[in-house]
């Protein structure tokens, strides 16, 4: 079974830990962008590796492919940078840094997860808010389906 | 943290997932240690103005220019960075050499009445936190977290003016600073404060119970200790902007980085000397300046105490590139 990125919004502190480590194990080009929520909340925008992939339908070389496991790669000889897929991502998740002439995306850690180690933004999650689990575990855990009790208390009820 | 080596170079990082203060998180800062063992524009040779020379040069150099100097005209700044064994070399070398401007960079340190450690955060019902020290200290949000979600009732108590990051995890927020005590606390420079008791410690009256401070600057507790002697870093400021400084050593950081108002001043100093990673600000135009490479404390190790009234000790884990300690700096000036 595949395993995702999962973020519990309540955990999250917003230290980015997460965007330093995919940077320093991604040649110092950070796949992971932040998103500010008001003052409530500033949380990773992980990609969701879609089972139709918008990103992928855009490229218009190819170089986005929905591979056996279900993560969505990126291949580095044929991106061109032409960020079709920043525009066609429905969530906002793939950042148009072209630092390295190339959009950055997620890869899931491929080189760590072949290990049996979690994935850099997991792993270096100071708050516990990241966890790499089975879809279907995730699913069924009702605690984690629970929406943000600390996020929602900002916008309704009391601000602090 | 962990670490990843091909032959003798550290190539990347890895997370030491049975750390039983941090379980294997890392915090952006932690992540910047290995962009330091291997920046392609790390120093690596001292440099006397822009020109790069060897050590036996520049510390002759430096030897013969202190003479110049009375000991009261010579600066030194220390970095809270250094570790224990480096503050204690430093101190012993100033006063040796009768130089009684010895300053930290740092903040000065309270007095812990009856310290708490991290444990005792674990175990705490209620928390009692000054300023942000969620951004200070990241890696603490895993157990505050554990405080405000481990069980019905829990308080945690934030003081700060601002929203910030320690502020959303808050289930009080008082944003006036409390009168009498709590404000002598809170009007410390000491960046955050974490009190760790039971909900009725959250009221007036709390100041007897268990006390954990934060720093904002590495070993600031463990140099403040070693090194006795020393005047406050203020007054050190305003003894290089009067004019009565002539020489100024710094010893672990330029200390335009911190403050960033004193450069030009610094810039006007007829010897200035600074022990550090890169180039800084103060030190890449003025002629007389002289860089010496600093030994990382990958490098170099050390022990160094830490909040809470940890001690860790450190080993060398990467080789040097032709870096010193501070201490090794010092000692190479005794001559």
């Amino acid at each position: 079974m595949a395993k995702r990125v999962y973020i519990n919004l309540d955990l999250c502190c917003g230290c980015k830990s997460c965007a330093s480590a995919c940077a320093y194990g991604h040649h110092l080009q950070s796949n992971l962008g932040h998103a500010k929520i008001k003052d409530a909340a500033e949380l990773p925008l992980h990609c969701f590796h879609c089972d139709q992939p918008a990103c992928a339908a855009a490229c218009p070389n190819d170089a986005m492919q929905k591979m056996e496991d279900g993560t969505v790669l990126r291949s580095h000889f044929k991106c061109v940078g032409c960020r079709s897929c920043l525009v066609a991502c429905p969530f906002g998740v793939i950042q148009s840094d072209l630092s390295k002439h190339v959009i950055p995306k997620c890869d899931l850690c491929a080189d760590r997860v072949a290990e049996n180690n979690l994935p850099r933004c997991v792993a270096a999650c100071t708050s516990g808010a990241l966890s790499f689990e089975e879809v279907d575990e995730q699913v069924m855990d009702s605690q984690k389906q629970l929406v943000s009790v600390r996020m929602l208390s900002n916008f309704v009820g009391r601000r602090r | 943290m962990a670490f990843r080596a091909e032959g003798d170079k550290i190539t990347a990082l890895d997370y030491d997932m049975e750390n039983p203060v941090n379980h294997g998180s890392l915090c952006p800062k932690g992540h910047k240690n290995i962009e330091i063992l291997n920046h392609p524009q790390r120093l690596t040779q001292p440099r006397m103005g822009k020109k790069e020379t060897s050590w036996e040069a520049v510390t002759t150099f430096i030897r013969q220019e202190l003479k110049l100097f009375k000991p009261n005209e010579i600066g030194i700044c220390l970095s809270a960075y250094s570790s224990n064994e480096d503050a204690l070399k430093v101190a012993e070398w100033a006063q040796g050499a009768g130089i009684a401007n010895l300053c930290v960079v740092g903040d000065p340190i309270n007095e812990e009445m009856d310290p708490a450690t991290l444990e005792d955060i674990d175990t705490a019902d209620a928390l009692l936190i000054y300023g942000d020290i969620l951004d200070l200290t990241p890696v603490l949000s895993k157990r505050v977290n554990h405080v405000k979600y481990g069980r019905r009732g829990n308080r945690i108590v934030v003081v700060d003016e601002k929203t910030t990051h320690t502020t959303w995890f808050a289930t009080d927020r008082i944003k006036q600073k409390p009168a009498g005590k709590i404000a002598a606390f809170a009007n410390s420079k000491s960046g955050a404060i974490i009190f760790a008791g039971t909900p009725e410690d959250a009221v007036p009256g709390y100041t007897d119970k268990k006390r954990i401070t934060f720093y904002p600057r590495g070993n600031a507790l463990g140099v403040n200790k070693m090194v006795q002697n020393k005047i406050p870093y203020a007054e050190m400021l305003k003894k290089i902007e009067g004019g009565e400084m002539k020489a100024l050593l710094m010893l672990g950081e330029d200390v335009c980085t911190v403050t960033p108002a004193i450069e030009r001043k610094i810039k006007m100093l007829k010897l200035v000397v600074c022990a550090d990673y890169f180039t800084g600000p103060s030190k890449t135009e003025a002629d007389t300046s002289i860089l010496l490479p600093l030994a990382s404390q990958f490098e170099s190790g050390g022990t160094y105490l830490l909040s809470g009234g940890r001690e860790v000790s450190l080993a060398p884990i990467a080789p040097r590139v032709g870096s010193k300690t501070n201490a090794e700096i010092v000692e190479t000036l005794h001559g």
